[in-house]
Order: structure tokens, then sequence, then C-alpha cells
């Protein structure tokens, strides 16, 4: 599938060199220039901005260096660089992985502003690269990251040829699905709600559609989705586990450009294109049908039935001047499952604006603005109980972040956010009866952070830096205090926007990578995570009605210390990446509900909640062939994680749900011709732990379990092939749009992979017996996709 | 809000099963191995307020998946005691027929509203030599006069239901649970996973009129669920009569109910939290429960019409 060839001209290129080459001299004339000018010769920045050549996106992490002073630069979330020298004439070489490097000339006579654009390498399929990481995988203190592009995520085979983010981000090695095919998912053994979930950099509380067999993300629309399994970046906190930073496409197309899908389920499109010089924009949509065949069915039932999600982003952004970027972004997104007794709709709603502003080469800075909502709704249309029944969580936050390079070797990071988080855990209505509202919990949570990006030396990294968090609890509320039976011992009322409460908490952060040789690195990091608000949600799967609450005068944060170190080493010149990985976790006031905890709809509860401590340890080992016809990965994880929490299981320890002593994932993707490519994924994991019954009591005929311990024995092994295949026909020059038809089989060999054991009497003789529910049989799927 | 929580885990069921069905679920007999824990006790008795020989039934808990029943409790000495304010009386209880594990009261008594009842019962349960003591106490709540119930019918999509309503007056203040069993023409429910329960969060001591408290399947529907799900269901049909028996329970009886109704067929992973031991209030290791309600019931013929 060629890409369409989109020329930029020579002329337009000049006249956006000599716009920012004016521009930069006279920010650097009017700024006072700081100190860290280290040699007697002036030296002086050549920066400028590395792009796709044919997409205009610009390029993250490429490498732009000067070999003749041994430095250089990689460009950062932007596509800008900055290198400082001496003035004069320099080769510079910029490369990328799965682009054509380029050298190029430059005299430099002043701070001057070049720019690159390079070619891509790869023809047709778009074969898979698995990152940029070409040694920066090497060289970058951050481990504990893995990055997958939108094109390696639409390799993966899919659930009814959907293709899915959450599920890739499933395969990587530290990370359990925490049910299957749930969206929620568990990081070097944390639980699912500590994970931080970004679209586009705005809190996304809730990201599965379908009780979590599909994720909020329409990959078409997606750029990159990077997971940071425990060692977040400076700029984020709040959660223990991990951070999925889902960044949607930002390229400044020249002209309308559109790619989507039809599918089984459901259907995409994503159309992006350009506003006049200055402003793209993109909007993508999904939406599945099932429901429209329903409404064909002559079962009267099945008629007032209606079962559908869709998504819908919208993004727009405009350059109003060479230093300053705005971007708006918009979702929606919502899940209603509707029967004639019924109705059950949750979603989320995200608005968020930023503005990128270019101080100088050294200096950027993003302001954002953002709300998330998240919300569920129960109704029940029943004549004589007739009830509705609403929940949300809601958050406007406020970030400013500053990148700033101090030199070539030292890059800080610093700035602020406040966030407003609002908790409304239900309203109730039911005609003829007065409205039953829980009281709203509001929290202020505010944030300082400063972090150091230190160059040493050739060989040696180091990222260190501290975050300091403000948590607020605010008024209206009526607090209750609870005696060590877990009882209400009085109430505490606090007016309207009072604070009544305040946690302070720090999360330093410290990481070394040393470079051995240019093939190899060993790294070492430690984090400590503190995370104020949490879901009161006991069910494994992925149950959307997530409630959330924040920690309070009862309920202290959760905090995490991250220690891990690793191995990493790249053969044949970076087309095989190999890395080997040891964390140990260990959490603290990490929480459960106790046995029969009444969790909805009640105003008490924090009194169901216990807390005590967490670990969690592994060893997690990868190896990735980013290169040639055949491309994929094989991972393999080996681990424990447990809790041990005074009021459960008798203040033993147990095992966690999402503990999984052996998992292997494996996929790999085949191009055996330009029409015709295959994938296979095969995932292998121990059974996680359940609750079997040891024991069982009689009362007037009927059969009741006793249970002696919490999750001591495990389901059977769950493993599974997926098989998928993609075959795109030569383009016809006549038709507009490039399609391709894929063709994907789930669960291949239809292992009936245990989701559920319950229990049930034997009719005959009411004895009781086990009943294993599976959800998936082997699927196929047939989707079409086309592109323009 | 009970009453809420548990319709919505009635037709988010439905609403489950249908999706369910979409995707492809099954459910299959398996074979599962679990250890087996050491026996205890079983200890299970509702005092009433009818003058009846009160009720113990005694027995021992055993594996779960053993194919002989629980093996009864003979050898028993049950005494209950009940109390008032400057009133005591005691009553020993005796195996009804040897072996059986029942063990009641000499002669007729009624439970009292307002007075405590406590029962002991001493076993040698693990065949040392000594007998260990198992005990349990219980207030009967206040009782709850149920003026009438009436039955009306609805269709919902395709299935026609029949609602059971019931006037009553909630006692002001207090936090109230109650219980309703039912039978239908002749035959009793007297199951505790049929057991309807509620409680009064919402009524606040007002009268209550034609609260809908549980919802039956009309027989007619019969063939659209299950074999297996029908096994486990009530189903009615015009012209049944219904008797229910309302009472106003204790809130550890409740919870009990509730335990034992979550529980019973394992957790359902999106809903459920993880299994966990039904309460009890049975002292010393043993399991079951002992409590004392009043009832009022009433009666009432499902009509054959629609209610509007």
């Amino acid at each position: 599938m060629k890409k369409e060839k989109v020329t930029r001209s020579k002329s337009k290129t000049k006249l956006d060199f000599i716009k920012f080459f004016v521009l930069s001299l006279f920010i650097l004339l009017s700024c006072v220039s700081s100190s860290f000018a280290q040699n007697a010769v002036a030296n002086v920045t050549l920066s400028g901005v590395v792009k796709d050549k044919t997409t205009g996106e610009p390029l993250i992490g490429a490498n732009v260096y000067v070999a003749a002073l041994k430095r250089g630069s990689k460009t950062d979330l932007d596509g800008k660089y900055s290198i400082k020298l001496p003035m004069g004439t320099y080769r510079v070489k910029v490369s990328y992985i799965g682009y054509k490097s380029q050298k190029q000339s430059v005299k430099v006579t002043d701070n001057m502003e070049f720019a690159f654009n390079l070619s891509s390498d790869i023809e047709l399929h778009e074969v898979v690269i698995t990152s940029r990481r070409k040694d920066e995988n090497l060289s970058k203190v951050d481990m504990g990251v893995q990055k997958l592009t939108n094109i390696e995520i639409q390799k993966i085979p899919a659930l009814m040829g959907e293709v899915d983010v959450i599920k890739a981000i499933q395969l990587l090695p530290g990370v359990q699905s925490t049910s299957e095919g749930s969206s929620g998912f568990s990081v070097r053994g944390g639980s699912a709600d500590q994970n931080l979930i970004l679209l586009d950099n705005v809190n996304m509380y809730n990201a599965s559609h379908m009780f979590g067999f599909f994720s909020v993300f329409n990959n078409d629309a997606v750029k990159s989705a990077e997971l940071y399994k425990g060692n977040l970046p400076m700029r984020f906190g709040g959660r223990l586990s991990s951070l999925l930073d889902v960044q949607l496409k930002d390229d400044s197309p020249e002209k309308i450009k559109g790619v989507g899908g039809i599918g089984l389920i459901s259907s995409r499109l994503t159309l992006e294109g350009p506003l006049g010089h200055n402003t793209s924009w993109l909007i993508s949509g999904r939406r599945s049908y099932v429901d429209l065949f329903l409404k064909l069915s002559s079962d009267p039932d099945m008629k007032s039935e209606s079962i559908y999600f869709y998504d819908i982003n919208a993004k727009l952004s405009h350059r109003f001047s060479a230093k300053d970027k705005v971007y708006v972004n918009l979702y929606s997104g919502k899940d209603l499952f509707k029967s004639s007794f019924g109705n059950f709709s949750y979603g989320n709603a995200v608005a968020s604006t930023y503005w990128n502003h270019i101080f100088s080469e050294k200096l950027f800075s993003r302001l954002s603005i953002d709300y998330t909502k998240y919300h569920y709704e129960l109704g029940s249309s029943m004549q004589n109980s007739q009830v509705n029944w609403k929940s949300d969580i809601q958050d406007v936050a406020l970030h400013y972040d500053i990148d700033h390079a101090l030199s070539n070797k030292i890059k800080l990071e610093y700035g602020l956010s406040s966030t407003y988080h609002q908790f409304n855990p239900a309203l109730v209505a039911r005609p003829g009866y007065p409205d039953y509202r829980m009281q709203k919990s509001y929290a202020l949570e505010h944030s300082v952070y400063l972090g150091f990006d230190h160059k040493i030396n050739d060989r040696i990294n180091l990222k260190y830096g501290l975050r300091a968090t403000a948590f607020q609890n605010m008024g209206k509320a009526s607090v209750y205090s609870y005696d060590k039976n877990y009882e209400v011992k009085d109430t505490t009322y606090y007016k309207s926007g009072k604070i009544y409460h305040t946690y302070i908490r720090f999360e330093p952060r410290f990481g070394i990578a040393y470079q051995l040789d240019d093939r190899s690195s060993l790294k070492a990091n430690y984090a400590h995570n503190v995370q104020f608000i949490q879901i009161a949600n006991n069910s494994d799967s992925g149950s959307p009605l997530d409630l959330w609450f924040p920690a309070s005068t009862n309920i202290k944060p959760q905090r995490a210390d991250l220690y891990s170190v690793g191995y990493f080493r790249n053969f044949n010149k970076n087309a095989i990446e190999a890395s080997a990985e040891l964390y140990y976790k260990g959490m603290n006031n990490v929480i459960d509900f106790v046995d029969n905890a009444q969790l909805l709809l009640n105003d008490k509860l924090e009194g169901e909640v216990r807390a005590g401590k967490g670990k969690a340890y592994g060893m997690e080992l990868m190896l990735k062939k980013n290169t040639g016809k055949l491309t994929g990965f094989i991972n393999y994880t080996l681990s424990r994680t447990e809790r041990t929490i005074p009021g459960i299981n008798n203040g033993k320890t147990y095992l966690a749900p999402s503990d999984k002593t052996n998992s292997v994932n494996l996929m790999l993707s085949y191009e055996l011709s330009k029409k015709w490519s295959f994938s296979a994924g095969w995932v292998y994991a121990t059974g996680t732990p359940i609750t079997y019954p040891t024991g069982r009591f009689e009362i007037n005929g009927e059969y009741y379990p006793i249970y002696s311990g919490r999750n001591t024995s495990r389901k059977a092994d769950y493993h599974r092939l997926d098989l998928s295949a993609t075959y795109t026909p030569v383009k016809n020059p006549k038709r507009w749009y490039q399609g391709e038809w894929n063709f994907s089989l789930y669960n291949a060999y239809w292992h009936k992979n245990p989701w559920m054991v319950s229990f049930d009497q034997n009719t005959s003789n009411g004895i009781p017996k086990a009943q294993m529910t599976y959800l998936f049989g082997a699927i196929p799927s047939i989707t079409y996709n086309f592109k323009f | 809000m009970k009453i809420v929580s548990k319709f919505s885990k009635i037709y988010i069921g439905i609403l489950i099963a249908t999706s369910a069905a979409f995707l492809g679920a099954c459910t299959e007999d398996t074979t599962i191995n679990t250890e087996n824990s050491t026996p205890v006790p079983v200890v299970y008795g509702t005092i009433t307020d009818h003058n009846v020989r009160q009720e113990i039934d005694l027995s021992s808990s055993t594996g779960y998946f053993d194919k002989e029943g629980n093996r009864r409790i003979s050898e028993a000495t049950v005494t209950l005691d009940e109390d008032s304010t400057g009133i005591s009386n005691t009553y020993t209880l005796a195996q009804d027929s040897v072996g059986s594990g029942i063990y009641k009261t000499q002669q007729a008594m009624a439970g009292k509203p307002g007075w405590t009842y406590k029962l002991t019962v001493k076993t040698d349960f693990d065949q040392d030599g000594t007998a260990e003591t198992y005990q349990a106490e219980s207030e009967m709540p206040k009782r709850v006069n149920l003026d009438s119930i009436t039955i009306t019918k609805a269709k919902e999509g395709s299935y026609t239901l029949f609602s059971l309503n019931i006037n009553a007056q909630d006692p002001p203040v207090e936090e109230n649970y109650y219980l309703c069993r039912y039978s239908i023409n002749d035959t009793i429910y007297n199951k505790i996973s049929k057991y309807i329960y509620f409680d009064d969060t919402s009524l606040d001591g007002t009268y209550v009129k034609n609260l809908s408290i549980w919802h039956f399947f009309d027989k007619g529907d019969k063939s659209k669920f299950s074999d297996s799900d029908a096994e486990d269901m009530v189903f009615m049909s015009a012209g049944d009569r219904v008797h229910a028996e309302v009472s106003n329970i204790t809130e550890g009886y409740y919870h009990f109910i509730e335990d034992c109704q979550g529980q019973k067929d394992g957790s359902n992973p999106m809903f459920g939290g993880p299994p966990a031991n039904i309460s009890t209030n049975i002292s010393n290791g043993a399991r079951g429960y002992f409590t004392a309600f009043s009832t009022s019931s009433a009666n009432y013929v499902a009509p054959k019409d629609f209610t509007k």
C-alpha cells in the first residue's frame, strides 16, 4: 500500500526557516542567557524539527548527531531537537528507525533552526517497527516502559476483529488481564485501579466497553500507547502501578485523509484534515450495531432490547504563531444495555484544551485545562418498581508543565497541577418516594514536581526527581468516625467548601542507566508512588459499577516502593531487542473489603474497608524482533503478588486475584508478500487464584458452602491461540481509497478457559456439583478496512 | 436501599444472561478438587410466635461434594431459655424421632415479641470424651402488622409478571428488617433461597401501601428459561392462591439470609465479591443461625387481568 506522495515545496520550507530564524533571534536577544555556557568559545544553538516527509508528522526520539563533536540530541514530544555547539560547518546525521537516515551539511553561524524531513524506509504494509528505540532502549534511563505504535497494535489478532489498545498492552511482560475478555489489567502485581489511563493527557476512569471486552480507544485515531510499569514520568502521579499514556494522532495533514473499517461488531471512521494553513482537525467515531439485528427479530422481547456502544473523538489544533500551538480535545463514549425490564448505561466524557508554548529552544511549556467524567446509570422500568440510579465521578484539572534544557547534559522538567474531584456515589429516584441521594464527596489534589534527566558521561545517564502532593478533603460532608469494631461512633459535619483534612505526600524517583557497550546496558530504578483515590469494586472482572472513593480521615493514601533492575541487550544492529528485568514492589495501606461487604448504596462504605500490606515481585524476560519479514515478540513473566490485611482472611497472607505464576505471550507477524500477511498470538498463564468451598452445611434441604481461606485454589491454566490474516489487493488506480480484508480467529483451538466456577445442586439427589462457565469458543471474524 | 440493589441484581442478571447468549458463553458440569476442612456442628432454629413445638435442627458439616447427605447430630442436650424483665423460662428440647437431628420443645409454646431467646446445645461433637457447648441468643423484634397483600399482573416485554404487593405500617425511627415467606396454592416455599427479604431504608416509618416486594414469573413463560434455571424459579398462574407471611427480623438474620442467597451458587466475577463464609451467631466455631421472629399473614388470589 503506497503512501501518498505529498511534496513540500522548497520555497515553503525556506519561508518557515526564515520566520523561525528571525523569531528565535529576537527571543534570544531579549532573554538573559543562563549561565550554562561552559566553553570560552561562544556556543550557539542549532535546533529544529524532524518530521516524516510524507505525513508531516513530527518524529519523536529521532537522533540528531554531530559526529565531529560527538554531540547529539534526541527530538522531544514535538519532534524538536536542540544542540549547543561552537559556530562552524558540520555534517549533521539524522536517523530514526524505519526511515532513511539523512546526512546534511549545516553551516552554523548563530543560533538557528534547521528542519529535517525523513523519508520512510518502509514499503507497503508498514512492516512492524516496534519502536524508535534504536539504541534508545539502551541509553534511556526509563525502564519498565513499553511502547506500542498503532501499527503494531493493528497486527495483533483481535477478539471479533476489534483491534484493541488495551488487549495489546495485556500482552506485555509484567501485565496481566484481570479476567478473560476484561479491559482491567494488573501491572506488576497491582490492582486494576492502580493504573492511570490517559487519553491525550486526560484521565479516563473506565476505559472499557461491553464489560471490558473492548476498550474505549479507537485504534485508528491512536498514534501510540505507552505503558510505564511503575516508574511514572515526573509530571504524573497518583497511581501505584502504572501509567498507560494513549496519544491520539497529531499530524498536520495537508489534505483530508481517512481510515476506517466495517466489522462484524462495529464500524469506525477516522478523518483528519487541514483547516487553513495553521489548523488541523481530527474526527473519529465508532459504533457497534448488534442492536440493529435485534430490531429485525420477530421476538417482541428482542425487538425492545438494545445493546450498543459508541466512541467519538474530536481534536482540533491550531498553530497561532511560530511559538504557540493550541489544542482542543473532546471525547464522548457510552455503552447501553436495554431490555424490557430495564436499562444500564455507562460512559466517559472528556474535554481538554492545552497550549504548547516555546519560549526558546531550551524552554518549552504546556498549560492545560481538562475535564473528565465517568458515569453510569441503572434503571428498572418494571411496573410497580420503577427506579433509577445514577452515579458519577468528575474531575476538573489544571496542569502547567515545563521542559527546560539547562545544557546538553541536564534537562529539567518541572511544573504544578491542581485537580478538583467530585464523587457522586448515588442518586436514586423512585416515583412516589423522595429521591435518595448518597452524599457527594469533594477533594482537591495539588502537586508540584521537579525532575532531572542528567547525562553524567557517555556511559551513564541518571534520572531523578521529586513530586510533592497535597490531597485535601473538602465539605460539604458528614464524616463518620469508626470505633475499633468498624461501627460508627460519631459524625462530624463540615460546611460547603471547608477543607477538613489534608494529606501531604512525597514521591521521590531515581533511576540510572549504565551503558556497558553500544549493544547493552544495565539499569536500576526506584520509585515511591502514592495513590489517593481507589475503587470500591471487589469483582475480579470488568464490572462497570466502579465506585471511586477518596482517601480521608478514615482511609490513608496507599503507597508503594518499586525497585527494579534490568539488563538490556540488542542484537543485529538493534534489529533484535532482548531484556531481562527484575522487580520488587512493597505496598502499604493497600485496601480490600471485608467478607460480604456491601459496597453499593452504603454511606458507611469506609467501614467495609480494611488496609494492610502487599508484596509483589517477579522477573520479566522479553525478546523482540523488529525488522524483516518475520517480526514479533515473545515474553515470559514469573511473578507473585500477595496481600496481608488484618480483617481479611483472618489476617493470613493470601494471593491477590491477578496472581499468575507463569505467563507467556508470543506474537508473530509474517509478511508473505505485498498482498498477504499473517499473525499469530499465543498466550498462556497459570490459572488465577480462586476460593473453593472446603465444606458444606445443610438447611431445609439446601446446601451452603463453607470456606477455609481466600484464594487457596487455582483455576485451570489459561491458554489460547489467535490467528489472523490480512489480504491487501493491489490498489486500483481509479479508486480513491485502498481497502484490505482482515480475517481473524480468536481462540483457534477452542480451549475452554474457565471464566466462572459456580455451584448447583443435582436434580436427582440434591448433592452439590460444580459448573464451569467459559466465555468464548472459537470466534471467527471478518473486517474490511479502508484508507484514503 | 436494599430493594434497589436486589432488583438491580436480578435484571442485571437477565441482561448479562442475554449478552452472554450473544457471545456464546457456555456452562457445563465440571469436577474440581477441593480439600475438606474439619467438620463443624451446624445449628439452625427459628423461634416464631406460632403456638407450636418450637424446633432446632442439628447436623454436621461435611465435604462440599460428599455423596452422602450431612450427618445428623443425635446425642445432644438442647435447652431454650426465654427471658423478659423479671420473668425467665427454660425449656428442654428432645429429638422427635431417633436420629432425626430435629429437637423440639416438649409442649407447644409461642414466642413473644420483645422477649430474649437463648439457645444452648451441648454435645461431644469431636468425640473426645468432653461435651462442647454451643450457644446463641436472639431477641424477638416487635411485631409488624401486615394489613393485606395484593397481587397485580403486569406485562414486561413478552414476559408476564405477578407482583406481590404489601400494605403495612413501617415502625418509625428504628431500622427494620423484613422477611416474607410465601406459599402458592398449597406448596410452601420454606427454603432460604426462596425467602424475600428487604429493609426499610427508604420507607422511614411511613405507611407502606402496595409496595411491590417481589415479582413471580408466569407459568406460561416457563419454556423461555433454560431447564436448569426454571428448576430454581417459582412460577404462578392466574387464579393461584398466594399466602404471604411477613416478619420483622433481626439485622443479623437479615444478613444471614442475604449471605446464604449470595453464596449458595458461588460468586459471579462480575458482580459479586470473593466468596466468603456465611455469617453465623452460633458460638464456639459452629455454623448456622438462631433467631426469633413473629409473623403476620395475608392471602390473595392472583388475578386473571392485567393491572393498568
